[in-house]
């Protein structure tokens, strides 16, 4: 039609309408309206976090800066936001390498990284490497009012109404020391993690606690030798402590979600290296053979590692569905015949079958507390453990393949154990999936690419 | 003048650049009429839509243009936040001429540019795992017969040899200590041939014209990989190397068009084109690293046979000037599940206008513009790179040529 008219014009004036009109639509661009996110039932007015290390953000052996910021608590906080969220507080510590304890060297130490290193067997490899702490870090900060970030690295059940818990030196939580607004220093008692955490009034909880409860014991290699914090919680213990962690954090009808805890497998530090990693030519299993005892033979191939029976004294080679920590030195295991007669894995490095059983029967009994409290109590249940089986066969985000094998492109840190920031990330959406079901929200997933993964030197 | 024709024909072709996958401007005429031309004989520019269409021009004609190709895209992801495409505009250029030999033979040639891609996201997008950019750029050149059969029948062929560029970039999820992505870049050029073949009748006031376009298959061998960015553990170890190279294929669809055209009076004639686009042969883009083949990658694509439909009129509004207009519709090849920002399609709607204006001496400019309005797609269970979002695109397409007839 325009252009009808401008024909009628001198033809210069024609050929610049023309133009003219093109560049005026030219300058439309598409628009996408964003969805407007409503909280549906839930109000995420005053949203507490309650739980362990993988409430914290801990990640690479240590509680950071890097790793608060991108704990899956912060990131549900930023989409809660969306939806008339409110402020999240987390007991940040300083930029740096933070603080915590190195379950592969068994001392306390700032992050892990990697670093480039020739092996033993003179090839290019990497290694890890512990940073140093930085004391002001472990200062206490308890006086800065509610916190909304309630995980505390290595808290189990039962250590979340503990009046022990928030104490200094050997008795307490160095983590929870930090934030206790009562580290007992007058009473000898200290303030508690759910005490605490009622401060803040809470309108939404996440609670996810359960795992240290087992993982100390795995980590112990299933001998806690006397030492009671690496015993599995009995589960008449662990089912009344989340009655009464439950009873008080729902004391006000308050909503919330409840995660079930994962199976141990299903972390690289029990997955890594495995039962039969023992690769031998026919020559070296001749010679093998000629030193071993009765019942233990070698083949060309694969073959399960020798390990210690716990008393020491006995050998025997690994079965299939037994695990191996990975706190075994790689070195030792591949130039110094670790795992051979000779040298046997210590039993403490190992979880047989006994073991690996008592800690699936009990992650079995926890989960179903958890699962019928969420139900009781009309609460949102995430399955994590069905979700971090489902890691195992990797999945794609974006174009980004993931695994949850470690280092490559796992979506775990370098302690085998604790999630990267993607780790954390797809945690998150797991979580506001369930919460979206669970309370008609329609909160948005967060982009797991913008966390960060494992970083290669 | 004949210099001066085959001075540019020779020129031309250096001055290719193209985008769009599939893509409508391959004549001002065409463009405008909504890409309807396949049952008229309108100007040489019939050697690419129906060879057979030679025989019914009763002139040489020589015909030149450009178009300037301005797609605008939106994407949301499901985690909220629009991102922009970066503007990126980019050219095509069309060249045909014919030469009538005697009353039986009309020679034609035909270069072009029908499929193009070019897609640009910004380096750090949330999508850049799947893709940064992609650029596909191709020269078809096509020497074409026609054959009047009788009165009212021609055939018509041609040979179509075809050469392709691509490019395409990524950020790889392999992370330096700081934070940073690899990178990966192929590039890569490769050869194809084929064939345009077609039949065309007149039957009083309505005309009909049949084409085929065979598809053909572009292979891409020894292109550069470039791996940058890379952690050296990763290099050290063997993972990847710094360069290598790789093979690929494309493979362009055929394309069968049915075009109705009717002189409806002294100034108005009107067509309607039916094409259906054999798409199906894409049905991965696959990547082989011959020394590295543990990174090897076949991304699988699924596109489906498409269907379009066009109207064109062109309407004598005085001695000098033609107007015409057009509207088509594009169904997407892509289906719920493959879509992916490589190449951000959704079915469309193709609006048309455009003007030739008659100068001394047989010679003519041609001007169109034309608005393609891709309609808003939501993907929300994407099976090869799970990225999902919806994509809202517009393409503006702005051109112009000149017309010699002799």
């Amino acid at each position: 039609m325009c252009w009808g008219l401008a024909c009628n014009i001198n033809s210069k004036s024609r050929i610049g309408m023309f133009l003219a009109l093109c560049i005026f639509f030219a300058g439309c661009k598409p628009n996408l309206e964003e969805p407007k996110y409503t909280s549906g039932e839930a109000d995420f007015a005053s949203y507490l976090a309650i739980g362990n290390g993988f409430t914290a953000g801990y990640m690479d052996n240590a509680l950071t800066l890097e790793g608060q910021l991108q704990s899956f608590p912060n990131l549900l906080a930023n989409q809660f936001k969306l939806a008339n969220g409110g402020p999240f507080k987390q007991p940040l510590v300083n930029a740096g390498n933070g603080f915590g304890y190195d379950f592969i060297s068994q001392l306390t130490s700032g992050k892990t990284v990697l670093v480039n290193a020739i092996n033993c067997a003179g090839q290019d490899d990497v290694d890890l490497k512990s940073l140093s702490v930085n004391d002001d870090d472990r200062k206490w900060i308890g006086n800065q009012g509610p916190i909304n970030n309630m995980g505390f690295f290595g808290a189990k059940s039962f250590n979340l109404y503990s009046q022990l818990f928030g104490k200094g030196g050997v008795t307490g939580n160095p983590f929870f020391y930090r934030v206790a607004s009562d580290t007992g220093a007058s009473s000898g008692l200290s303030s508690t993690v759910l005490g605490d955490a009622a401060m803040l009034d809470p309108t939404f909880f996440t609670l996810w606690i359960g795992g240290s409860d087992v993982l100390w014991y795995a980590l112990a290699g299933g001998e806690p030798n006397g030492n009671q914090f690496n015993t599995i919680t009995p589960v008449s213990q662990f089912d009344a402590a989340i009655d009464t962690i439950i009873s008080e954090l729902t004391s006000n009808n308050t909503e919330g979600l409840v995660a079930n805890i994962p199976d141990i497998e299903d972390f690289p530090f029990f997955s890594t290296i495995p039962y039969n990693g023992l690769i031998l030519t026919q020559s070296q299993a001749d010679s093998l053979n000629l030193l071993s005892p009765p019942g233990i033979s070698f083949q060309a191939g694969a073959n399960p590692y020798v390990v210690s029976n716990q008393g020491g004294g006995t050998i025997r080679q690994m079965k299939k569905g037994e695990l191996l920590l990975l706190s075994i030195k790689r070195d030792s295991l591949l130039c110094f015949k670790k795992g051979t007669p000779q040298r046997p894995i210590e039993s403490f490095k190992v979880l047989d079958s006994a073991e690996v059983l008592n800690i699936r029967n009990a992650i079995q009994s926890y989960n179903a507390k958890l699962r019928s409290v969420a139900i009781a109590k009309g609460l949102a249940y995430a399955d994590m453990n069905a979700f971090f089986k489902s890691l195992s066969k990797g999945f794609v985000f974006n174009g980004a393949h993931y695994s949850s094998a470690y280092l490559k492109s796992s979506v775990f840190s370098l302690d085998g154990i604790h999630p990267n920031g993607r780790g954390y990330a797809i945690i998150a959406n797991e979580f506001i999936r369930s919460i979206n079901t669970k309370y008609g929200s329609n909160l948005p997933p967060v982009d797991v690419n913008a966390s960060t993964g494992v970083l290669n030197p | 003048m004949k210099k001066v024709l085959f001075i540019c024909m020779i020129l031309f072709p250096l001055l290719i650049k193209a985008g769009g996958y599939q893509i409508n401007t391959q004549s001002h005429k065409g463009l405008s009429m909504g890409g309807s031309v396949t049952g008229l004989a309108l100007d040489a520019s019939v050697s690419f839509y129906n060879p057979a269409g030679l025989s019914a021009l009763d002139s040489n004609y020589f015909n030149l243009g450009a178009c300037l190709l301005m797609p605008k895209t939106a994407f949301l992801g499901p985690y909220g936040g629009t991102e922009q495409l970066s503007a990126k505009s980019f050219s095509t250029f069309y060249l045909y001429g014919n030469y009538i030999l005697n009353r039986k033979l009309t020679l034609g040639l035909s270069v072009n540019t029908p499929f193009g891609l070019g897609t640009k996201w910004e380096d750090n997008w949330s999508g850049r795992y799947v893709t940064q950019e992609a650029r596909l750029s191709t020269l078809f050149i096509q020497p074409t017969i026609a054959y009047k059969v009788n009165e009212r029948f021609s055939v018509g062929v041609g040979p179509v040899i075809v050469t392709g560029n691509t490019k395409f970039r990524r950020a790889l999820n392999v992370l330096n200590q700081d934070g940073s992505d690899g990178q990966l870049e192929l590039k890569g050029a490769g050869n194809g041939f084929g064939f345009n073949a077609g039949v065309f009748g007149r039957f009083g006031k309505t005309s009909i014209g049949v084409s085929y376009r065979s598809e053909v298959k572009l292979a891409i061998e020894n292109g550069d990989a470039v791996f940058s960015n890379i952690p050296i553990s990763l290099i050290n170890n063997g993972s990847f190397p710094n360069n290598t190279k790789y093979n690929s294929s494309i493979t362009l669809p055929s394309v069968i068009s049915l075009g109705v055209g009717r002189v409806l009076s002294d100034k108005l004639t009107v067509n309607i084109d039916f094409n259906f686009t054999g798409w199906s042969v894409m049905d991965s883009l696959v990547f082989t690293y011959p020394e590295y083949p543990e990174l090897n990658t076949s991304s699988a694509r699924k596109l489906e046979n498409s269907f379009a439909i066009r109207l064109g009129a062109k309407y004598q509004y005085s001695e000098r000037i033609q107007l015409r207009g057009g509207i088509g519709y594009d169904q997407s090849p892509v289906p719920d599940g493959y879509v992916n920002p490589e190449l951000p399609d959704a079915d469309k709607v193709i609006l048309g206008v455009g003007c030739t204006y008659k100068l001394k001496k047989g010679w003519a400019l041609e001007g169109s513009f034309a608005f393609e309005d891709l309609r808003e797609r939501k993907e929300e269970g994407n099976r090869q790179e799970n990225i999902n979002g919806t994509y809202k695109s517009y393409i503006y397409v702005l051109g112009l040529g000149v017309q010699y007839q002799f």
